[in-house]
């Protein structure tokens, strides 16, 4: 007996001395996966595309949330704290510096995305403000994209190759994306380009698709930039009259809600200016997952396909 | 004991076996036949590219590292690049002059242009023509397909006969 026994754990142990054979990855590679914690959806989406699995990313704000106003818990500094790399928008989206607080803090290198855009000045007030959603339009995702792979490919120099692989396929579907978008917008007629939304976010794709011309093709909304307290944000009475009335005196058709901002105001607008509303836009964060909403490309789509469903049914009736 | 030692040739029968017959195949796999020889061509070649559109940067280009912008038309013989340039006029012609490695067989010259994101949809047109000796020896006209990228293969054919130089290009 005692004999088979030792047969037997001799066999076993020659088995598992083959290569492979209980290795939970069949490449031989390192166990720890290098950790990337990212400040929103967006940017999330963004790394996962550049990625894949060879890397986890973590994600601090949750779908639907505000970056604005967002105040970090205890568990994102602990999530921080056990990245290898941190990534944020930039342009002041995270209110306060809260993510590059949290990267500081924990001694954490931090990336901005949005490093290298040309922004959108606005002025509020006689403040000159910066546009932080640089995101809604198709070539800033690629730069957004473009930055990550490169920090990303300095981090873990070895997976390099997998990384620009796969950035140039999701370059590629950016490309498609904005020619899609563009054939898309041209359905509405120019005159009927008009996108009233509830906060500033949509400049940038304003100016690249061209809607709001008589507003310089900029976003038209109650509140600015942020919905926070930062210079140029939020809603004063002067804003609201003036949207109200830009409203009328543009024709807008319908105004739009957006999935991260109470929508209480802009449907109070709406009643008061006598629009309808053409439905819901994803802003400044993607949707919940299994969403269509919960890549950026599935946000940039359904985003589109409310917009000229809206503004193309009431350009018909017309 | 006996088990034991049983079993450990058994082990070393079995995997050794393997090894050899895996070294055996190594050793009867054919050596690979000899590339035929590469013969250039004996004339001065020009590349030339006229577009109908204004050729601009790819914003959806790969961009490792913050060097410059990148290339807006880019032509190449396979890794070989011929033409890299980051801004073309509609219509005024781009010339590489002279384009070495041009060889007698098939030549295919890779192209890529950009145009800007705004012309999305709209038909363009790049000509590429391939001159020999002052000549014009082949040309091929592409159009977009509603993208904001233009990219094709442009194939010319050099064959050598008793009637001196005859050049054919593939569509």
């Amino acid at each position: 007996m005692i004999k088979r026994l030792l047969v037997l754990s001799m066999l076993l142990v020659a088995i598992a001395a083959c290569p492979g054979v209980f290795a939970a990855d069949p490449a031989g590679r390192a166990q720890k996966k290098p950790v990337l914690v990212c400040s929103t959806t967006q940017v999330a989406d963004f790394a996962r595309q550049v990625v894949g699995d060879r890397c986890v990313v973590q994600c601090i704000l949750a779908p639907g949330a505000d970056p604005h106003t967002y105040l970090p818990t205890p568990g994102d500094e602990k999530m921080v704290r056990g990245a290898d790399l941190c990534l944020q928008n930039g342009l002041h989206l995270e209110g306060n510096n809260w993510m590059g607080k949290l990267a500081k803090d924990a001694g954490k290198p931090l990336i901005v995305c949005a490093d290298g855009i040309p922004p959108i000045e606005v002025e509020y007030g006689g403040n000159r403000v910066s546009d932080p959603h640089a995101w809604f339009s198709p070539r800033n995702a690629a730069v957004y994209v473009n930055n990550i792979v490169r920090a990303i490919s300095e981090t873990d120099p070895a997976g390099r190759e997998e990384y620009e692989a796969r950035t140039r396929l999701y370059l590629q579907t950016l490309r498609v994306l904005d020619g899609w978008i563009r054939e898309q917008v041209n359905r509405i007629p120019p005159q009927q380009r008009i996108l009233v939304t509830s906060h500033d976010a949509f400049n940038y794709f304003c100016r690249e698709y061209h809607f709001n011309a008589k507003q310089g093709y900029l976003s038209l909304a109650p509140v600015g930039w942020s919905t926070g307290s930062e210079v140029g944000a939020g809603m004063t009475p002067e804003r609201r009259k003036q949207v109200i009335e830009s409203i009328r005196q543009f024709g807008a058709p319908a105004v739009f809600v957006e999935t991260s901002v109470n929508p209480k105001l802009i449907r109070e607008i709406a009643l008061e200016a006598g629009v309808e509303i053409g439905g819901e836009l994803y802003s400044d964060s993607m949707g919940k997952a299994g969403s269509a909403g919960e890549t950026y490309v599935g946000m940039m789509r359904e985003n589109v396909i409310t917009i000229t469903n809206s503004l193309s049914r009431k350009a018909e009736k017309r | 004991m006996k088990r034991i030692a049983a079993v450990l040739l058994l082990w070393i029968a079995v995997f050794g076996g393997l090894a050899l017959y895996m070294k055996r195949l190594e050793t009867k796999r054919p050596a690979p036949a000899p590339e035929p020889p590469r013969i250039e061509s004996p004339a001065v070649y020009a590349l030339e590219v006229t577009t109908t559109f204004n050729v601009e940067p790819d914003p959806f280009a790969l961009r490792t590292d913050d060097s410059g912008k990148p290339a807006a038309l880019l032509v190449r013989i396979a890794e070989r690049e011929i033409m890299r340039v980051a801004e073309v006029q509609a219509g005024i012609p781009v010339r590489a002059e002279p384009v070495a490695g041009i060889i007698q067989g098939m030549n295919e010259f890779f192209v890529e242009a950009n145009m800007p994101l705004d012309t999305t949809g709209k038909s363009v047109a790049l000509r590429m023509r391939l001159i020999g000796d002052g000549l014009p020896v082949a040309e091929q006209t592409f159009w977009s397909e509603g993208e904001s990228r233009i990219a094709g293969t442009f194939r010319v054919g050099l064959d050598k006969d008793k009637e001196g130089n005859k050049f054919h290009h593939d569509k």
